[in-house]
């Protein structure tokens, strides 16, 4: 965005925003307290004909929240209309968000477009109406998006939730209480990012991992910490690495495998002399691992640890036993 | 600097004037606005006009010149496409826009760029106390990541896409890696990963790039073009070339295919594909799920979450497929190489 676009985006957001403290209004703009400042003294240089004092923009900040009060800006009050780009920013996040919304808020969805088309002019109006969509997602099941609306609501009001929950790392199900702070999406799945009582600390719960989830009526008294840690696949990646995973695969796979693990944090694939590529990567969990590696039949080899070898050959031989009833 | 201020602030002050002006100004009016009244030549204030009236363009802001006689013009902000109209939300779908803003507004690149000023202009339009100037708590955050290596490569095509830009980038298809020229026209996300679905110069028509296979950085054609580059077709429908389908479709995929699961893990099949496929339930709390396409590579994709939970009961062909796959890795894990 432009310079200009954006001290004309400020001027009208401050001008329908009357006495708003300065470090919420820092925080509403996108910009940090003291380039706020730095912008709004840049606007007492603005002003109409003659240009005597009384015709500038007039800046006060008052009282100790150093609420912002514009004179003199009333031409401004309205905002610049959506740019193409702007228009088709919120038209692919309806668009996205959609297919994970609860089937109210769904409707509510499709009837915010419809609005929005008719109420713009111009290309932000056709781009708006266009028929074809530019991201399309899998639709969620009517049982995730009810989860996802259960867990939202409780996160705005501070719920306490039970959940009963199949964890990948332990390999069974589980009750749990947990706090949660925000529903988020990472790679193809939803996690509610929670406190958890059994665990003493702050855990990512994938959705489609819920089995029962019953909102209570405790108000949770957790506070979300000032960082969510972040990182790919939290519940299948994160935590005390276990031992280093080792895979080596056929030459016929490498360059998937290159492709598929680029840019994973910690891992590594090498390709050999000979073709092959070796992947690289701490092990966090090893039903994870077990279940990549069996998908590529003879093309991979478990090279480490050693001990794991015994626990996939036993879950191979499960799989192929019920394969043969 | 011209007038003793900076191209911003005299930039402002011409969009100030003409804002509060409603029948627009002359060039005598221009002339006393603050930056414009400076001493240089006569031409050069009006180059300098035409400049800034190029960058208002480009901000949204048109403004019309209308013949004031023979000689003269006078210039004014068409208000209806300058500013953001009355949207006629009620309040309801107000927060509901802000609150699915805010779930992307995160999102790297010009997604969240322009998510973040069209929040902005959202809530400046709403007018005083319509929209909570404490925006609702974001407790919901969405993201069109998916895998890491993908990142750099979605963000360069969601950025293109937005400004409707060609783009190229060298692709690795079976046939090699070969550089690629391509108009997006919609992305399309299955298991594990985004498609792109475009125009594909070189061909001369539709195709579908996997972005993991995109080798290097994606680049706009024309980093010097002002506006929209291309249409996507009125007609155009992202799911004719490529299936969203979880377990992927068309020629060559197995039809007809069930998949049982046993009770400890039915309920997440059934979290992730209940009304999507047809389930049928067994007596011990298991599940078969009734697909109508599938390719093996995707399938084990899928169940490779759930190991030793599952079992392909069809068709046979793919049965037979996944049985010697199981063979091969236990192979493997029992000590030969690949």
């Amino acid at each position: 965005m432009s310079e200009l676009a954006d001290l004309v985006n400020l001027v009208t957001f401050l001008s329908a925003n009357p006495g708003i403290p300065l470090k919420q209004a820092a925080t509403a703009t996108k910009r940090p307290v003291k380039k706020l400042v730095k912008d709004l003294n840049r606007l007492l240089l603005v002003g109409l004909p003659p240009y005597d004092p009384g015709s500038y923009i007039n800046v006060r900040l008052v009282g100790p929240q150093q609420q912002i009060h514009l004179q003199l800006s009333e031409h401004f009050s309205r905002p610049l209309s959506f740019t193409p780009q702007e228009a088709m920013a919120l038209r692919y996040a309806l668009e996205h968000f959609e297919p994970g919304a609860d089937s109210e808020t769904a409707g509510q969805v499709g009837e915010l477009s419809r609005v929005l088309g008719e109420a713009l002019h111009g290309r932000t109006r056709e781009l708006l109406r266009e028929k074809a969509p530019g991201f399309v997602v899998p639709r969620r099941t009517d049982r995730m998006r009810r989860m996802m609306s259960q867990l939202a609501r409780a996160c705005e009001s501070r719920t306490q939730v039970e959940i009963e929950y199949y964890s990948a790392h332990r390999a069974k199900l589980q009750l749990r209480r947990v706090h949660p702070f925000e529903l988020v999406e990472i790679g193809a799945h939803f996690y509610v990012f929670a406190f958890c009582e059994l665990a003493g600390d702050t855990r990512h719960f994938r959705l489609d991992r819920v089995r029962e989830l019953q909102v209570t009526r405790h108000p949770s008294t957790r506070k979300p910490p000032k960082q969510r840690p972040t990182g790919r696949m939290e519940s299948l990646f994160g935590g005390r690495p276990k031992d280093n995973l080792r895979v080596r695969f056929a030459p016929e796979l490498a360059q998937e495998i290159s492709d598929e693990w680029k840019g994973s944090p910690q891992a590594k694939v090498q390709i050999t002399g000979d073709g092959h590529a070796v992947l690289e990567t701490p092990l966090y969990n090893q039903f994870w691992a077990i279940g990549y590696i069996m998908q590529f039949g003879e093309h991979a080899e478990l090279v480490e640890p050693k001990w794991l070898r015994h626990e996939l050959a036993e879950t191979i031989k499960k799989s192929l036993k019920a394969h043969s009833r | 600097m011209p007038g003793g201020i900076d191209k911003s602030e005299r930039q402002l002050n011409l969009i100030s004037a003409l804002l509060k002006s409603r029948q627009g100004l002359v060039w005598s009016d221009i002339l006393d606005i603050n930056g414009f009244d400076d001493k240089t030549s006569e031409k050069s204030r009006q180059r300098r006009l035409e400049r800034d009236l190029h960058d208002l363009a480009a901000i949204g802001l048109i403004v019309e010149r209308i013949p004031e006689d023979k000689m003269r013009l006078r210039w004014a902000i068409h208000r209806d496409s300058a500013l953001l109209p009355s949207l006629g939300l009620s309040g309801e779908q107000r927060v509901l826009l802000f609150r699915i803003g805010m779930a992307y507004v995160d999102a790297p690149g010009a997604l969240g760029r322009h998510l973040s000023t069209a929040l902005m202009k959202l809530q400046a339009g709403a007018g005083r106390g319509r929209l909570p100037v404490e925006p609702p708590p974001d407790v919901i955050r969405r993201s069109l990541e998916r895998l890491p290596g993908e990142a750099s490569t979605l963000q360069a095509v969601v950025d293109a896409f937005l400004n409707r830009r060609r783009v190229t980038f060298d692709y690795r298809s079976q046939n090699g890696t070969k550089k690629r020229v391509v108009a997006p026209w919609a992305l399309i996300c299955r298991r594990g990963g985004w498609y792109l679905v475009g125009h594909d110069e070189g061909a001369g028509a539709e195709r579908t790039f996997r972005l993991s296979r995109v080798r290097g950085k994606v680049r706009v054609c024309n980093p010097r073009a002002k506006g929209p580059e291309y249409e996507v077709p009125a007609d155009f429908d992202p799911e004719r070339s490529f299936s969203s389908q979880p377990f992927g479709g068309g020629d060559g995929a197995y039809t007809n295919v069930k998949i049982a699961f046993d009770a400890e893990v039915a309920f997440a099949v059934l979290n992730e594909f209940e009304g999507t496929y047809k389930f049928t339930r067994r007596p011990d709390g298991g599940v078969v799920m009734h697909i109508p396409q599938a390719w093996p590579g995707e399938v084990f994709r899928y169940v490779g979450e759930f190991p030793g939970h599952w079992s392909v009961q069809a068709p046979d062909g793919l049965r037979q497929v996944i049985v010697e796959r199981l063979k091969g890795a236990l192979k493997m894990a029992q000590g030969a190489g690949p």
